[in-house]
């Protein structure tokens, strides 16, 4: 495949991620606020299983952002097709946080904790990254075909 | 901050309904472009939806999701951005002797060439300079402003409709090209490379262009060939006495661009030329190019020919060729023979009249182009 299929499937398959990854961290921060203050707007609710269900969208994407190093072979996000897989994992990688820092989340995220302010700062650099990474490819991709 | 969002998410939903309550009232001439009219009104209310939805969910309330907020306006900003220019703006600017017209052109195509998919909308938005360009994920193709006058380029709108038929049919169009490709280049760094630094750095870019585009540009010139027989020949001779006067026939100056260079175009125009038998016209246009290298004469990047060689070439083209055979495109000469006056034939009599009667061409384009919309029911 090239351009017209290869990009599309590419951008459409990180347009989507970075679209759930943004709405997990929101589930969660909703969750967060609705349990440790008394006082929230109007319209903020979340159920167990939208927690559950951010929760898993996060474990993926550690597992696919650390894979490199893990050298995991079986990787989630199969739809990006390689090289881009693999060159969007060496990005990410370079741009995250210490992966310590990291670690601290995936660790809360599997035993089902409660993230704090702390690790939804990392998290939020860590959108903000993949975002923008986004955002570059379809600045690249929005040009039309000649 | 949060303020401030806010407002842009409301100002954003204020936009998208202007553009419904605009398109709502329009009625358009022909189905293709009430069809696309719709697509565009279903497309901005979908998109009015998600911004509704995150103005009552309560995150633009507090400081705490205003990362997230911004990352999700941007998304939705680049949506609207993306209808506004391939939905919005085309279908606003309908009218039936330019978008009307290619309706026409473009359903007869379809049914001429025998390709199932529905037909794309055709907008004359685009302008001399940005040419013929397609839109795929919208199913757009835009040509400048006023080529509803003329005939002569519209062998180039086979070029886009090629970007159409190549998203649906990518591997059965290049089948291993790509592997013989990557094999060709393996070989030639075997023979030559350890001892060329540059020339790895050259195969490692070509590689990455034609995977990228140059597989696809180059299919799309296939495909248009075999659908439209010598008329695409001369339409891309035409671009190249343009690259010529820039020293581009050969890409010197910026060989990994998009687009292959014009002579490697040239090339694997000729072939399909003659597999698909218009070989008489594939050597006169051989010639024609042979005089304009000799007249502007143009520099070659360096190992241009360990980039394209012509196994390469003649194996993409006999690909393509195959390919088009395998999912029963009509080529030219088949067109010639099932339909009495196939748009194709229409436009390389528009190139017969140009280059052996170009006094009477104009009169005789105003006919034949006032015909083909007399077809508008």
């Amino acid at each position: 495949m090239s351009k017209t299929g290869q990009r599309w499937e590419q951008y459409s398959a990180l347009d989507e991620i970075t679209d759930q990854v943004n709405q997990a961290i929101i589930l969660l921060k909703k969750a967060f606020l609705l349990s440790t203050e008394k006082e929230n707007p109007p319209g903020l609710a979340v159920s167990d299983a939208e927690i559950l269900f951010a929760r898993n969208i996060l474990r993926e994407l550690f597992r696919f952002i650390f894979s490199i190093r893990q050298k995991t072979k079986v990787l989630p996000y199969a739809q990006i097709p390689e090289p881009a897989a693999t060159d969007l994992r060496n990005k990410l990688d370079g741009l995250l946080p210490p992966r310590r820092k990291m670690t601290a989340i995936e660790q809360a995220i599997d035993s089902g904790e409660h993230l704090t302010r702390y690790h939804f700062r990392l998290l939020d650099d860590l959108i903000t990254a993949l975002d923008a990474e986004r955002s570059l490819v379809i600045q690249n991709l929005r040009k039309p075909t000649t | 901050m949060i303020a401030l969002l806010k407002g842009m998410f409301t100002d954003l939903q204020n936009r998208t309904d202007a553009m419904v309550n605009h398109l709502a009232p329009q009625t358009m001439d022909t189905p293709g472009a009430s069809s696309f009219k719709e697509t565009t009104i279903l497309e901005l209310l979908w998109l009015r939806q998600k911004l509704r939805s995150v103005l009552d969910e309560g995150i633009l309330d507090d400081p705490f999701f205003a990362p997230n907020a911004s990352i999700t306006y941007s998304h939705l900003e680049e949506e609207y951005r993306e209808i506004e220019q391939y939905l919005f703006q085309p279908i606003s600017r309908y009218n039936l002797r330019a978008e009307g017209y290619f309706e026409v052109v473009i359903h007869s195509i379809y049914k001429e060439i025998n390709f199932s998919q529905k037909p794309p909308y055709v907008s004359t938005m685009s302008n001399s300079d940005a040419y013929f360009r397609a839109y795929p994920k919208y199913k757009i193709i835009m040509l400048p402003q006023g080529e509803e006058k003329h005939l002569l380029n519209l062998g180039d709108l086979y070029h886009e409709i090629g970007h159409l038929i190549y998203m649906q049919y990518n591997t059965f169009l290049i089948g291993d090209h790509l592997q013989r490709m990557t094999d060709h280049y393996r070989d030639v760094i075997q023979q030559h490379g350890r001892r060329y630094n540059a020339l790895k750095i050259a195969i490692q870019r070509a590689k990455q262009a034609w995977l990228e585009s140059w597989s696809e540009e180059l299919a799309c010139d296939l495909i248009a060939t075999y659908l439209v027989g010598p008329a695409y020949g001369w339409s891309h001779l035409k671009i190249c006495v343009m690259s010529s006067k820039h020293n581009g026939l050969f890409s010197q100056s910026n060989l990994f661009r998009d687009h292959p260079p014009d002579e490697i175009r040239m090339q694997v125009i000729l072939r399909m030329l003659s597999l698909i038998g218009c070989r008489t016209e594939a050597s006169e246009m051989a010639s024609t190019w042979q005089d304009l290298t000799t007249a502007t004469p143009n520099g070659k990047p360096p190992y241009y020919e360990e980039l394209f060689p012509s196994a390469l070439l003649d194996s993409i083209g006999k690909n393509v060729f195959d390919g088009c055979c395998d999912i029963a495109l009509q080529s030219y000469p088949q067109q010639l023979k099932t339909h009495t006056r196939p748009v194709s034939r229409i436009i390389n009599e528009a190139w017969d009249k140009i280059l052996n009667d170009p006094d009477t061409s104009t009169q005789w384009a105003m006919e034949q182009i006032n015909n083909i919309l007399s077809w508008i029911s």
